[in-house]
């Protein structure tokens, strides 16, 4: 099947910004967005649907398996990571890629995340307490250890926006389980980060759950780490998700 | 002094942590974010003898086992170091917080291939994923601390170095003379720096001060026939192998025994699979074939995988038998196959449209892991003073064939014991909040953990240092040209595939030399390439490829991954380590003995 391809680019050093509009073919039902864009992009030789050469490509990428996170964008508006979305799911044959748009763009479809990591800092994720195994496997701390920091649930949030004080799912899940595990003195910053950059925002809209690549089951780990935090709730949550 | 780590992940996490405990500063350099990394992909688990499934493991048994399985090529004082220290490497991730399968606050421990007890601690199988996000909430305490910089879209460009002087300033030696002298370790030439490449902007700025590198494998060279990703491209070890870096044991590659083709990669199977009951079989008379069971009534399909791979292609050879070799899950229990291998089951069920817990599975056998690559001491020193390796790029724990639930292990241990040597060396260093000689675990050493950054004196804020940015014109921060490292890709697997011979060697090499000559000719340092002074990447990378299969030629026997139908017996005489390096602009192979000391019991 011959596919059309509508691809935003742009270069942030020479002001531009246009769609550019190339043919990609294959019968193969398991080739995804991220291997076109490879393939295209590694040929030099690859022309647009006006004859010009098509050029290298700006985007990240590293696992091509769904497990890294660094292909995310838009993808007929949708944010999704390209190695995970196969051609052959759009039957129209059109596919329009654009870089996620809640980011500053680099280039073409590359953008910078770093905010997502500025916002870990500035929650102070990280552990004041180490802790030892609990009597059974922790389920839920499996989820939320599964976070690819892709950025998907901030760029469909509704919610989120750059330099605004809500940060957002990506910053919550690693919060969530801090505030979750540790003891109420150590967990006594994070827990008012917590409720500062991200129970407050939040507008329990789910598009974070609905968007998730990794599947993560973002309402849970909202709704125990609120109940933890907000309601003092805590150590229920394992029961409640079990 | 500030350290500079190149790669961000468990190698350079681990390094990172480590440094920032004793109070070193340092920069962590990485093309993306530690999200990225290939560690984030390890599946099945982390192996140290922990003994919590009364089996009596210990670590010799540890030894023992990871001795065997590297066809006794390991040094055994590196192995033993990393089967004495994996307790403590493992109860270091419990109280960061890795989430591993539990029951009775005891990490539960499974089989892994070439075992013979049960010692790899594990999640799922997505280890790999929850130990990098518990590593890199660690690792940000020490960014807020400020100790810790992360420059997260930045391209390693190439090592700075200089001759060493002697107390006048005078250089010891002749250029013509360092030149010869790189074999000797810390000889000459002392790494001063590292220079870097803002992919964001295209601007490279030079950093003082030790190098370490953890920049993974090189599973570059082979585009598109690994289960790896992307970034490890095998560049860096290319450029530092050209800057006059020994390497060792290229030639061993580990070929995993189930693996799934994917658009762009190979996809792995975990060896979970195995470990927790998966069997291999073929087809032969229309009868399912447990190839693996009948020759290895012990371990079945569980042995080191170096022999799966094997077997799985003499079976496929053979007349008698037809279509793909197959791995059945459909004998695991359910509820085991829910609780330990849910994601692999969607994984499989994504990719190639079959449940296996119903239907076993076409698996073949895929490029994995390099036990070879930069040669380093036990202290992981390399060959140039001041810089240090860690992780997969460096050769030091695995032999000629690394055991699952090893890697982990070797690349935490790794980047631990370089910032440890390097703490040993620097004059500024403080005790580390996990010193040397405690035994984490230890209650003072709890408490001293949680005071880190306040025992130091730290107040926590992010660091708002900015580089200063010079703007070089380098032709070694020109990226590889991917048409070419396909030719070469294909050139590689046609010569050392897991059944190798002289021959089909020998003709990958006259391919390779005639590619070098051709960039010599032609490519971006032609005509004023001088030796010793990489200029080109897609030389660097050509000339790697040539000392990997060099080093597979000159290893005239069969040891672990490296089976030559020609040579099909191990020798004794080859109970040696390969050496690599570049010598007057040409690649020259040579063996190193290794250390004495006997596979005990």
């Amino acid at each position: 099947m011959k596919y059309q391809i509508d691809i935003l680019r742009s270069d942030k050093t020479a002001h531009i910004s246009y769609f550019q509009t190339f043919f990609y073919e294959t019968d193969d039902p398991s080739e995804n967005i991220l291997h076109m864009l490879q393939t295209v992009s590694d040929d030099p030789a690859y022309k647009d649907r006006d004859g010009n050469l098509l050029g290298e490509i700006g985007f990240e990428c590293s696992c091509l398996q769904k497990r890294c996170g660094a292909c995310a964008m838009r993808i007929n508006g949708e944010a999704k990571l390209a190695c995970g979305a196969r051609l052959s799911y759009y039957k129209k044959g059109r596919i329009r890629l654009e870089p996620l748009k809640k980011f500053p763009v680099v280039r073409d479809l590359i953008v910078d995340r770093s905010v997502m990591q500025d916002s870990l800092k500035k929650v102070e994720a990280f552990r004041q307490q180490e802790i030892s195994l609990p009597k059974e496997t922790d389920f839920l701390a499996q989820e939320a250890s599964r976070c690819l920091q892709c950025g998907c649930c901030l760029e469909v949030c509704p919610n989120y926006l750059e330099g605004e004080s809500f940060l957002g799912a990506a910053a919550m899940v690693p919060s969530a389980r801090l505030v979750l595990e540790e003891s109420p003195e150590a967990a006594e910053k994070v827990s008012k980060s917590y409720r500062k950059f991200l129970y407050e925002g939040c507008g329990k809209s789910s598009a974070c759950q609905d968007v998730c690549p990794a599947h993560l089951p973002l309402d849970k780990l909202w709704a125990h780490a609120n109940a933890a935090e907000v309601w003092h709730r805590k150590g229920r949550h394992k029961k409640a998700y079990e | 002094m500030k350290v500079n780590i190149i790669g961000a992940g468990l190698a350079g996490l681990s390094c990172a942590i480590t440094l920032s405990e004793y109070g070193i500063e340092n920069r962590l350099i990485s093309l993306l974010p530690s999200e990225r990394a290939q560690s984030s992909l390890a599946e099945g688990g982390i192996n140290g003898a922990l003994d919590t499934m009364g089996e009596n493991d210990t670590p010799q048994d540890h030894f023992q086992d990871t001795m065997k399985g590297g066809a006794c090529l390991n040094d055994p004082e590196a192995v033993r170091v990393l089967t004495d220290r994996a307790p403590e490497i493992l109860s270091w991730l419990i109280r960061i917080g890795v989430p591993f399968q539990a029951r009775d606050r005891q990490p539960v421990l499974r089989k892994f291939g070439g075992q013979k007890k049960k010692r790899t601690a594990y999640a799922k199988s997505s280890t790999g994923k929850l130990i990098m996000s518990a590593m890199i909430s660690e690792c940000r305490r020490w960014e807020c601390a400020g100790l810790t910089q992360r420059f997260s879209h930045h391209r390693f460009v190439r090592l700075l170095t200089e001759p060493i002087t002697d107390r006048w300033g005078n250089s010891a030696v002749s250029r013509a003379d360092l030149l010869k002298s790189v074999d000797s370790r810390n000889a000459n030439i002392a790494v001063t720096g590292v220079r870097i490449l803002d992919t964001y902007t295209g601007s490279m700025t030079d950093f003082e001060g030790p190098v370490v590198l953890c920049s993974g494998g090189m599973g570059g060279l082979f585009p598109g026939q690994t289960t790896g990703t992307t970034l490890n491209s095998g560049s860096v070890t290319a450029t530092v192998f050209a800057q006059g870096v020994r390497l060792g044991n290229l030639e061993m590659i580990q070929y995993h025994p189930t693996t799934m083709k994917i658009p762009g990669k190979r996809c792995l199977v975990s060896e979970a699979a195995r470990g927790e009951g998966g069997r291999l079989f073929i087809m032969r008379d229309g009868r399912p074939w447990y190839f693996m069971d009948e020759k290895y009534p012990e371990m079945g399909s569980l042995m080191p995988r170096d022999v799966v791979s094997r077997e799985e292609y003499m079976v496929r050879e053979r007349e008698d038998t037809e279509g793909s070799v197959c791995l059945d899950m459909t004998g695991i229990p359910k509820k085991a196959f829910l609780e330990k291998l849910s994601d692999l089951r969607d994984e499989i069920m994504y990719y190639l449209n079959l449940d296996p817990m119903k239907d076993p599975i076409p698996v073949e056998p895929g490029i994995h892991y390099f036990m070879g690559g930069i040669d380093v001491d036990d202290h992981h020193r390399a060959s140039l003073k001041d810089l240090y390796a860690a992780g997969e790029c460096c050769c030091r724990y695995h032999g000629a064939n690394r055991l699952g639930g090893n890697s982990m292990l070797g690349a935490l241990l790794g980047g631990r014991i370089a910032a440890e040597s390097i703490a040993a060396e620097s004059s500024t260093a403080k005790t580390s909040t996990h010193a040397a000689g405690q035994r984490p675990g230890h209650a003072a050493s709890q408490a001293e953990g949680r005071t880190g950054a306040r025992r130091f004196g730290i107040s926590v804020s992010i660091s708002d240092e900015k580089p200063e940015k010079l703007v070089i014109l380098d032709p070694l921060g020109k990226k590889e040209d991917p048409a070419l490292a396909e030719q070469v890709g294909e050139i590689l697997q046609k010569g050392l595939g897991i059944i190798r011979d002289q021959q089909g060697m020998t003709e990958a090499e006259e391919k390779i030399k005639a590619l070098i000559q051709q960039d010599l000719k032609t490519g971006p340092a032609a005509g004023n390439y001088e030796i010793g002074v990489p200029a080109d990447i897609n030389l660097c990378r050509l000339q790697l490829a040539d000392a990997i299969v060099l080093s597979a030629l000159e290893r005239r026997e069969s040891r672990g991954a490296h089976t030559r139908s020609d040579f099909p017996e191990k020798s004794d005489e080859y109970k040696k380590m390969t050496i690599a390096e570049m010598k007057n602009g040409k690649v020259q192979v040579s063996f190193r003995p290794l250390r004495e000391e006997a596979v005990k019991g």
